[in-house]
């Protein structure tokens, strides 16, 4: 560790938002310090083993298309890869990967630890000490200060973090590490407005106790296939997964122990995810329901341990232990780690601008749970974002603003600068109104550029990405020119039930120039997508045309004499920082944004009332 | 673009007819008042005044002020009329007294768009009064006025729903494939969004476009104050609300409506109850206007309170109109004895020359003989005179817009197509037909409209409305 302690930057918290933003600041070149609790923690996997799934497969690749992390982890250290919805069209095929946990967070630290310009700090900070409404230094539990002009906040979990199992209460921020109260406190008195949400993990199981053998086996794919643009294959041995179900038994026993579910008891009061409902929520919302699917899921290569997915829960540990015995296949397991809940502090992200930098307080980011998000992709989607606005920041650059029609990271920070937090943001695909074009396969004809000129994307991947681009065009080319039947193969292609789709490689042509799989794949989706795509185009346009009107953030709506009652409050909240912001936020009419169109033409001509 | 924060004026009739109509919006009108009318108003209370328009010392000119405040006003704002008359110098001065203190002309449908914007109307509504100042033609008020009543909100906001359900539960088999749901099959699917597209082929097929809506017959209700005009507008108009809305509480403006006859649909209308005598301009003018309106009537019912001591207003009255065809009625017939109304509807029907109809809207006797009796002479004057009245019976569905007949077409086409993707198990490729869909149909009314739609509208209206 170096004795300096003046950085650059300073990223709070070693999860996947931490992780990315750490390594994003420094490799394009900040002075970057990354304070952890704990080193064995860093990117550590506190839920699910898995990365990716439908619509965060998808931020997995954005990341790794910016030149990011989690990627090249996750195809190191995976276990199992699946493509999701392969029955569907490929806009909404998504890639999912379990992954030994422990080496998943080993892989990462030791990316971090080969970056240059990065320190890793073992510390607990207790404050954020700013100077004229920026960030001056952090300071930590055992006295140390550490000074840098921007500070990236990516606690998950851990601000005044409290767990419950059954009637349990106790404070933490993950099972067995200390929850972060102090820090939350000084968020709080630089002016941040906190508020409190929930979730919830399953119990893990001790694998050699699990009755493995009778149970229904999924399988991955028989060719994995990596996430990161970098990776050509996937080396590590594949493993199944298990399937079992809930009964009437379970049900019954969850039923008649409802009182003591914190849940139900009012002993948590915070919001939880409505998309991953604990067993117990799910038995009572959905009574008719005689069954629920639970995958056991390994969590390393050697089958130790086994995460229960599907019945995360905070009922009391006795419970648990009978709701074991009764799952099919479990009759005899061995609990190693409890179900809990947790609730903890976030800051409603309505206080961020686009760049993931507070409103209030100058180089002060926030990436991450802590912003009301729920999932690793979510976390460290941002954390990229913030590290590289953090570097961007001090380079005296404009931020790297992504569009809701570039990538889903875009509509994720969009999402949040838009709309109330009302439970952990989780994407979907549905919420990416440009879906159709942003697609896993093409995320990194998507950002690879953008990577690079913000100074991630190294001259390897860049290279490589030239040399797709050039054999996509050279497949394109001969698709265009070549016919058969007097259609030429492209059109061939285009047609909704074309039979060529998936075949490309038996074409002799096509075989003798040994086209790579990825570039066959991308050019069939793009041929059946081609059309439909223009639709969407004509979307963008009308998006990007808001998107130029900036709305000065010294705005004061409540002087506005036109705006409705509720439009003022709404934009109050959310200073939206342009008119197709503002256009997205509920309550908030068309006819509001005329008047707000007006009201900046009037007073504020240069700013973007001008087409 | 209009500029939300001006007061503005506009002079709402045509300068050459012998009356004027001076509008005023915006929180500066009472400040702009105090420069031209006297007795000074306090602007504190709604109502209207009577006094002067005072531009020049020692040159006064009578004028009737109706002051509207806001937010209840038709704009949302504080509104004035000032009527007076046509006098080309005072209402130069006036204006210029306007435009002196930082009033400014209004713009062409700015008094509409501000009532949109200000919440008061929606767009639907606003094109539909749109339509009701540029059309000519009475059967366009006719069209304008079914949109007005928000029936095409009803069906859209109806199939918006429905779309709307059908699209969450193809997003959630895409967006959690892994629980093992079937949220919706294909073939449910398709038969939902074959239901929607059926209802919205209807929709289009059974509105009333502007190019081939028939031109209706026009009934006038004529008579003398307190004559009954009203009650008996209200029971032939049934439920149905006058265009001209209820934030417009005076009757110095044309109310309308449609009523349904045995044969067909027309256009009911009732003005201001006509005076033997004028007793100053104002009422000259308003009197001038509503016989004209009379006039130009395919049929005029004329209405005498049979339980007056003397008729004579009434039958001077009578003789200000020259309509084509006369329905003469005895109104307020519960108010005499049976034996007193004979001898009264005896003495009515020698005093007038022609047959007088009995009718108590209170007891609900005589309004179906006046229905059947209207429909009567309609088909008689269309035998001589050539016309569709009849034709018109079926119709029954909103006006549509040139726009939203696009919308709806573009819903339809978006659906189709989505039918065929989902066919071919393109649920992606489909929901975003749907999208689009939905946004075709929720365009109707609030919901996505950029500026330029809005600029579109509120730029085809004439001045002050």
């Amino acid at each position: 560790m170096k004795n300096n302690s003046n950085f650059d930057c300073i990223v709070i918290g070693a999860g996947h938002a931490g992780a990315e933003a750490a390594h994003a600041a420094a490799k394009i070149g900040a002075k970057t310090a990354l304070i952890t609790i704990d080193k064995n923690s860093i990117a550590k996997m506190s839920c699910n083993p898995a990365i990716g799934g439908l619509a965060k497969g998808q931020i997995a690749r954005e990341i790794d298309a910016l030149g990011g992390l989690m990627s090249l982890a996750i195809d190191a250290t995976g276990i199992q890869f699946r493509i999701l919805n392969r029955s569907k069209g490929p806009a909404v095929q998504s890639p999912r990967a379990q992954a030994d946990k422990d080496k998943y967070a080993k892989h990462v630290r030791g990316l971090l630890e080969d970056t240059p310009n990065l320190t890793i700090i073992e510390a607990l900070v207790s404050d954020i000490i700013t100077e004229n409404g920026k960030v001056k230094a952090v300071k930590c539990a055992d006295g140390s200060m550490y000074f840098a002009p921007t500070c990236i906040v990516t606690t998950g979990t851990f601000l005044k973090g409290l767990m419950h199992i059954g009637t349990e209460q106790f404070p933490g921020g993950r099972l067995d590490e200390p929850a972060s109260n102090e820090l939350s406190d000084s968020l709080r008195s630089l002016g941040l407005q906190l508020g409190r949400l929930k979730t919830g993990t399953p119990p893990r199981l001790d694998a050699k106790t699990v009755d493995l053998d009778k149970l229904q086996v999924q399988l991955g794919d028989e060719n994995p296939k990596p996430f990161s643009f970098l990776n050509d294959k996937i080396t590590t041995p594949q493993l199944p997964c298990w399937i079992t179900y809930t009964n009437e038994e379970i049900h019954k026993l969850l039923r008649d122990n409802l009182d003591r579910a914190p849940l139900y008891t009012g002993q948590i009061k915070s919001a939880g995810p409505r998309y991953c409902p604990s067993i117990e929520s799910k038995i009572v919302r959905f009574a008719d329901k005689t069954r629920h699917q639970v995958y056991l899921e390994p969590e390393d290569s050697d089958v130790t341990t086994i995460y229960c997915n599907g019945i995360s829960t905070s009922v009391p540990r006795d419970i648990q232990r009978q709701m074991i015995k009764l799952l099919p296949g479990t009759e005899n397991a061995k609990i190693i780690h409890y179900a809990y809940a947790i609730e903890y502090d976030y800051c409603p992200p309505a206080q961020l601008t686009q760049s993931l930098e507070t409103k209030k307080i100058g180089g002060l980011f926030l990436a991450g749970q802590i912003n009301g998000t729920s999932g690793y992709e979510e976390a460290a989607a941002q954390g990229i974002i913030a590290g590289i606005n953090a570097a961007l920041k001090l380079q005296s650059t404009e931020p790297l603003i992504l569009n809701r029609d570039q990538a889903y990271i875009g509509v994720l920070i969009d999402d949040l600068l838009t709309r109330p937090i009302i439970e952990p943001y989780r994407m979907f695909t549905s919420r990416a109104e440009f879906r159709l074009s942003l697609r896993a396969d093409n995320a990194d004809r998507r950002l690879t550029q953008i990577g690079k000129s913000v100074g991630l994307v190294d001259d390897t991947r860049w290279k490589k990405y030239q040399q797709k681009l050039n054999t996509i065009e050279k497949l394109k080319t001969h698709l265009k020119n070549t016919r058969t039947d007097g259609i030429t193969l492209w059109d061939q292609l285009r047609q909704p039930t074309s039979k060529l789709a998936g075949k490309l490689t038996d074409l002799p042509e096509i075989k003798t120039q040994n086209f790579p799989a990825d570039t066959i794949e991308a050019v069939t989706i793009d041929a059946k997508y081609q059309g439909y795509l223009k639709k969407q185009d004509r979307l963008a346009a009308q998006l990007q045309n808001l998107q130029k009107k900036k709305i000065p953030g010294l705005l004061d709506y409540n002087s506005i004499e036109h705006l409705r009652l509720e439009a003022k409050e709404k934009l109050t909240v959310f200073k939206p920082a342009t008119l197709a912001q503002a256009s997205r936020i509920a309550g908030v009419t068309p006819a509001d944004i005329t008047v707000i169109q007006i009201h900046l033409k009037k007073h504020f001509p240069q700013q973007g009332g001008g087409k | 673009m209009y500029e939300l924060l001006d007061t503005i004026v506009a002079i709402s009739s045509p300068i050459s007819e012998k009356r004027v109509i001076v509008r005023l919006s915006g929180g500066g009108v009472i400040d702009a008042l105090k420069q031209v009318f006297r007795p000074e108003i306090s602007g504190d209370k709604a109502g209207i005044f009577k006094g002067e328009i005072a531009v020049d010392d020692g040159f006064e000119i009578e004028a009737v002020l109706y002051l509207f405040l806001g937010p209840g006003s038709y704009t949302g704002e504080t509104v004035a009329e000032i009527h007076t008359y046509s006098n080309r110098s005072v209402t130069e001065a006036m204006m210029g007294k306007f435009l002196g203190i930082g009033v400014r002309l209004a713009r062409a449908g700015e008094f509409t768009a501000r009532a949109y914007l200000n919440g008061k109307i929606d767009l639907s509504q606003a094109e539909a009064v749109n339509e009701i100042i540029a059309s000519s033609n009475r059967y366009q008020l006719l069209a304008a006025e079914k949109l007005l009543s928000g029936k095409l909100a009803q069906a859209t906001e109806r199939v918006g729903g429905e779309l709307m359900d059908i699209l969450s539960l193809i997003e959630a088999g895409m967006d959690f494939s892994g629980e093992d749901i079937e949220f919706i099959s294909a073939g449910d699917a398709v038969a939902r969004l074959g239901g929607i597209k059926v209802q919205l082929e209807e929709l289009l097929a059974g509105s009333i476009s502007y190019e081939s809506v028939i031109d209706l017959p026009c009934v006038g209700i004529a008579g003398a104050t307190n004559a009954g005009k009203s009650s008996l507008l209200n029971e032939l108009l049934g439920k149905q609300r006058s265009i001209v809305s209820d934030e417009h509480k005076t009757t110095r403006d044309i109310l309308t409506g449609t009523i349904d006859l045995p044969s067909g649909k027309a256009v009911l209308f009732d003005c201001a109850g006509l005076i033997e005598e004028s007793r100053g301009i104002l009422d000259e003018l308003s009197q001038r206007r509503a016989i004209e309106s009379l006039n130009r009537a395919d049929v005029v019912v004329f209405c005498v309170d049979v339980s007056k001591a003397s008729w004579a207003e009434d039958l001077a009255i009578r003789k200000l109109i020259k309509p084509e065809v006369f329905i003469l009625i005895a109104t307020k017939a519960d108010c005499v004895t049976k034996e007193k109304l004979a001898e009264k509807i005896s003495s009515l029907n020698k005093l007038f020359g022609a047959d007088f109809l009995a009718i108590s809207v209170k007891e609900n006797f005589g309004t179906e003989k006046l229905r059947d009796s209207i429909d009567e002479k309609i088909l008689e004057h269309d035998r001589v005179e050539g016309g569709n009245f009849s034709e018109s019976l079926g119709v029954s569905g909103p006006g549509l817009t040139v726009r939203h007949r696009q919308a709806v077409s573009d819903a339809i086409e978006n659906i189709s197509e989505s039918i065929v993707e989902i066919e071919s198990g393109n649920d992606e490729v489909a929901a975003m037909m749907l999208r689009n869909g939905y946004q075709s149909i929720s365009n109707i009314s609030q919901e996505n409209i950029d500026e330029q739609i809005l600029e579109n509208i509120f730029g085809r209206f004439c001045v002050g409305k």
